[in-house]
């Protein structure tokens, strides 16, 4: 008698799942798998070889020259989630305790570098950073250096243009966190004699894990797989897994190594996001973080 | 609590100026008088703009990239809002299978995704603009759950089960006490999926045809034979575009009192 | 802007009264379609293209080529993925991808007999599946001010004076055709592009070159002086010297390298004949002279074509006489791109 509530109810909610998930098997799911079927394939002379080998996988596996890409595309990816969390978290901060007339001001602000096309963008930060750029002419001009710095085409200049354009994929998703904590709980923590910083750490932060881990995910998701930032502000010296996995595939014609690429870096990020996953789950399941 | 506050702002304005450096730049350069694309620009005009404005298929493919963003948010929010809703609540077998697969869309590079999908839609024979829709809904979908998950799991379950004790049908309870604490994350899982779509170059570059030009795709191909600020006029308006969008919706829905909520 | 372009459509206009009845004449056994879909270029390129070419073609015989947009290598998969039931009539491409599609088997086989225009274009850019009509060259190009003697082999450029004022173009793009020259000068080739890359290797270690990735890059490096040599395409040297940069195009005495564009009739999209009729004023010389007068200055392919380009531009894309040019056979390459594309990854990165 008690269980079956319980039961129709768990039956609606996974109902309600239902058409996205048949929607995500039929037009995601399938179209990845007939594309990843490809990384099974063989590759010689410049033509697909159609007999199953997991020649792809060892071959880039097995590679010094991939295994730095691959360490490379996960350190920009580390990099930049934990700069989007060091810098976006006070900008959500301050925007959920904004006066509620400039909310929208403040967010747009935060959302217009989305509204700009990735290649656009990129030319922005190209003439920001370049040798002869504002950055270093500024600098020059203060006296604060005295040669130019490199700042494109390597790890800072890659990483700095991936936050900037990230960053919002975090600032959202810990806005809807921010914006739910009662002003009570940390009302009653300062009353108790709670410093700021206390209350920050005890109260606020653990509150707002939920909308962290989310844009988290998010980040590091798509800093793993981004095209455009690596490919323009990285250039051709500074091969990451997306720009590797377009250059075999859309410019060499190696299909199959293409596709393995693309497996690789599906298993990186699902296996990244499983793992904190895991970790968030042990520590605050009662936060609802994962 | 009262944030430290000037400490805050301080950090704050020097992250947003971060933040907008290259939005900067570019408006600048729309401005701009000369052809030269060297900062800052050393005289300005409108020229640009009006180079933009006069060219058919740039305003052709504004108007299919808003048809496309508008189609394929609401598509995403329809479809993942209901599994946002199944998948923080429910407990069932496979939960977190589905959850998984819903945000997969994000964890594979786009460019090469977009071949998947030019042959499995040529393959079932979906036409351009419907095969860029599903296209855009699949790499939405993720933000809709991902930020609806979220703000579902810090909701106050007791809320609903009150308004439920005193009452309420449990639809009502949904719809007067869950949805309202929900909206911050609704209008964050619809700007998102909005963005996402209406700045998405990859899926157009291979799933486009004559009827179906975005404007990312336009702004590309222009940008590979023309060096002159037109591209930047275009971005700007692009911008604008969105802006007076969110404006229009502030105007209309109020995301501000929406966004106020509890505050 | 609009003045230009109501002076080149009536220019247009006229050229196309002129073939008009050369084209009325033949009979067509096919009906006539209102339009045709044209896989071409986007931008300002695919608006060129279609001022001098389609228009024309269009004033003729009434018939609107639309076009479906993209770079070379997204319109070639559309093309092969829908090879049983094409979406367009006519392509264009880069002779590499070109190459390719006929490999597929995705072009029809062209009548040259219903080709008038045709005959005097060289072998070369008159293949069995395509007609060529415009060649961009790959070489060297200088700052005239900044650089005494002009240079006259690739090699000239290893040289400690270019230290960080020099750029070489991605493998991907143009610098596959670059490689692949030095290597050939070098006493290597298809068999071995390794003393191509040995070049490049140097540049990159003693003179920190940039790698572009972008034509852009290219365009800002040279036109704001912040370069003096390049490994590039000559269109955009001459680009910018009509705007007054004091830049220049040098062939090296082993030969610069051909990239040739051509169109195409799609095999089993139907209209085939109006196609051929359309490729055949792709190689009328009058349309082709005008083509490289304008703002993307190319060599045209039929021999008599600069006779009608503008003096400036006859000029501007004479080569220097005896300068040799080398045609790629993508037979050779496309089979080894995977193995050169590992090796210049793993020069670049090392």
């Amino acid at each position: 008698m008690k269980l079956r509530p319980a039961t129709r109810s768990e039956l609606a909610l996974l109902g309600l799942s239902g058409p996205a998930v048949a929607f995500a098997l039929v037009f995601f799911l399938a179209p990845l798998a007939l594309l990843l079927g490809y990384s099974f394939l063989g590759y010689a002379n410049g033509e697909i070889v159609a007999r199953a080998t997991l020649a792809q996988y060892t071959a880039l596996l097995g590679d010094p020259l991939y295994q730095r890409i691959v360490l490379r595309t996960l350190l920009v990816a580390l990099a930049t989630t934990a700069l989007c969390m060091l810098l976006g978290y006070p900008v959500a901060l301050g925007i959920v305790r904004a006066r509620p007339s400039r909310r929208p001001l403040l967010l747009t602000l935060v959302l217009t570098p989305l509204l700009i096309g990735g290649v656009v963008r990129s030319y922005g930060w190209i003439l920001i950073l370049d040798e002869r750029g504002l950055l270093n002419r500024a600098l020059l001009a203060a006296g604060l250096i005295e040669h130019p710095l490199q700042l494109l085409f390597n790890f800072a200049g890659v990483v700095a243009a991936m936050v900037e354009v990230l960053i919002p994929f975090f600032i959202l998703p810990l806005m809807g966190s921010l914006s739910r904590i009662d002003p009570l709980l940390e009302s009653a923590a300062r009353g108790l004699g709670a410093s700021r910083l206390r209350t920050f750490l005890g109260v606020t932060l653990p509150l707002s894990l939920a909308g962290v881990a989310a844009g988290g995910v998010i980040v590091f998701s798509l800093a793993l797989n981004i095209f455009v930032v690596p490919r323009i502000v990285g250039g051709p010296s500074f091969l990451v897994l997306a720009t590797l996995a377009y250059q075999q595939v859309g410019e060499v014609g190696n299909l199959p190594f293409g596709s393995a690429v693309a497996g690789l870096m599906l298993v990186l990020t699902w296996g990244s996001v499983a793992l904190v996953n895991r970790v968030l789950l042990a520590r605050y399941r009662h936060l609802g973080v994962a | 609590m009262r944030a430290p506050g000037s400490l805050l702002a301080f950090v704050n304005a020097a992250i947003y100026l971060f933040i907008l450096a290259p939005v900067i730049v570019v408006v600048a350069l729309a401005f701009s008088g000369t052809e030269s694309l060297a900062f800052p620009p050393s005289s300005l005009s409108l020229r640009w703009f009006a180079k933009f404005l006069s060219q058919a298929e740039l305003m052709s493919a504004l108007g299919t990239s808003l048809a496309l963003a508008a189609l394929s948010c609401a598509v995403s929010l329809a479809l993942g809002g209901l599994a946002a809703f199944g998948l923080a609540r429910g407990s069932f077998r496979g939960r977190g299978v589905a959850l998984s697969l819903l945000q997969t869309p994000l964890m594979v590079p786009q460019l090469v995704l977009a071949m998947g999908f030019l042959e499995y839609f040529a393959a079932l024979d979906v036409p351009s603009f419907p095969a860029l829709l599903l296209g855009h809904t699949v790499i939405t979908i993720p933000y809709v759950v991902r930020t609806m998950v979220a703000g579902l799991a810090s909701v106050d379950m007791l809320a609903e089960h009150a308004a439920v004790s005193l009452g309420a049908t449990r639809l009502q309870a949904i719809r007067r006490v869950t949805l309202p604490l929900l909206t911050n994350s609704m209008v964050a899982a619809v700007l998102f999926s909005f963005i996402v779509s209406f700045e998405n170059l990859p899926l157009a570059l291979f799933l486009s045809d004559p009827s179906s030009v975005t404007l990312p795709l336009q702004i590309y191909s222009y940008i590979q034979w023309v060096f002159d600020p037109t591209v930047a006029a275009a971005s700007t308006v692009q911008v604008l575009v969105v802006v007076l969008l969110v404006f229009v919706a502030e105007r209309a829905i109020g995301i501000s009192r929406f966004m106020g909520v509890m505050r | 802007m609009r003045r230009k372009l109501s002076r080149r459509a009536f220019l247009a206009g006229a050229g196309a009264a002129a073939t008009s009845l050369a084209l009325a004449r033949r009979a067509r056994a096919e009906e006539k379609p209102e339009s045709l879909v044209y896989s071409t270029y986007g931008g300002d390129y695919g608006q060129w293209v279609k001022e001098d070419f389609e228009d024309p073609f269009t004033a003729v015989t009434g018939i609107r080529l639309i076009h479906d947009i993209g770079e070379n290598p997204q319109r070639y998969a559309k093309l092969k993925t829908y090879r049983e039931r094409p979406k367009v009539n006519l392509i264009q491409l880069q002779d590499r991808f070109l190459y390719e599609a006929t490999r597929d088997g995705l072009l029809e086989e062209i009548d040259y007999a219903k080709l008038p225009h045709a005959a005097p274009i060289p072998p070369i850019y008159r293949k069995k599946t395509w007609l060529g009509y415009s060649v961009l060259s790959i070489g060297i190009i200088y700052n005239r001010e900044r650089v005494a003697v002009p240079p006259r082999q690739w090699t000239d450029l290893v040289d400690e004076r270019y230290k960080g004022r020099i750029f070489i173009d991605d493998f991907n793009h143009f610098g596959l055709h670059i490689t692949l020259a030095i290597a050939m000068a070098q006493g290597g080739g298809y068999q071995d592009i390794r003393p191509g890359l040995k070049v490049i290797k140097e540049i990159k270690d003693r003179l920190s070159p940039r790698f572009i990735s972008t034509s852009q890059e290219g365009m800002k490096l040279l036109g704001d002086g912040e370069v003096d040599v390049a490994m590039w395409q000559s269109s955009r040297a001459f680009i910018l010297k009509r705007k007054g940069k004091p830049l220049e195009y040098a062939v090296p005495e082993t030969g610069d390298v051909a990239v040739s564009y051509g169109n195409a009739v799609v095999k089993g999209a139907g209209y085939k004949e109006w196609g051929e009729a359309f490729i055949d004023l792709t190689a009328d010389p009058r349309f082709q002279g005008k083509f490289v007068s304008g703002p993307f200055p190319t060599t045209p392919t039929h021999p008599d074509a600069l006779g009608y380009a503008t003096p400036e531009a006859a000029k501007l894309l004479a080569r220097p006489p005896g300068a040799k040019q080398i045609e790629l056979d993508y037979g050779e390459v496309l089979p080894r791109l995977d193995e050169w594309t590992k090796l210049w990854n793993q020069m670049i990165e090392a």
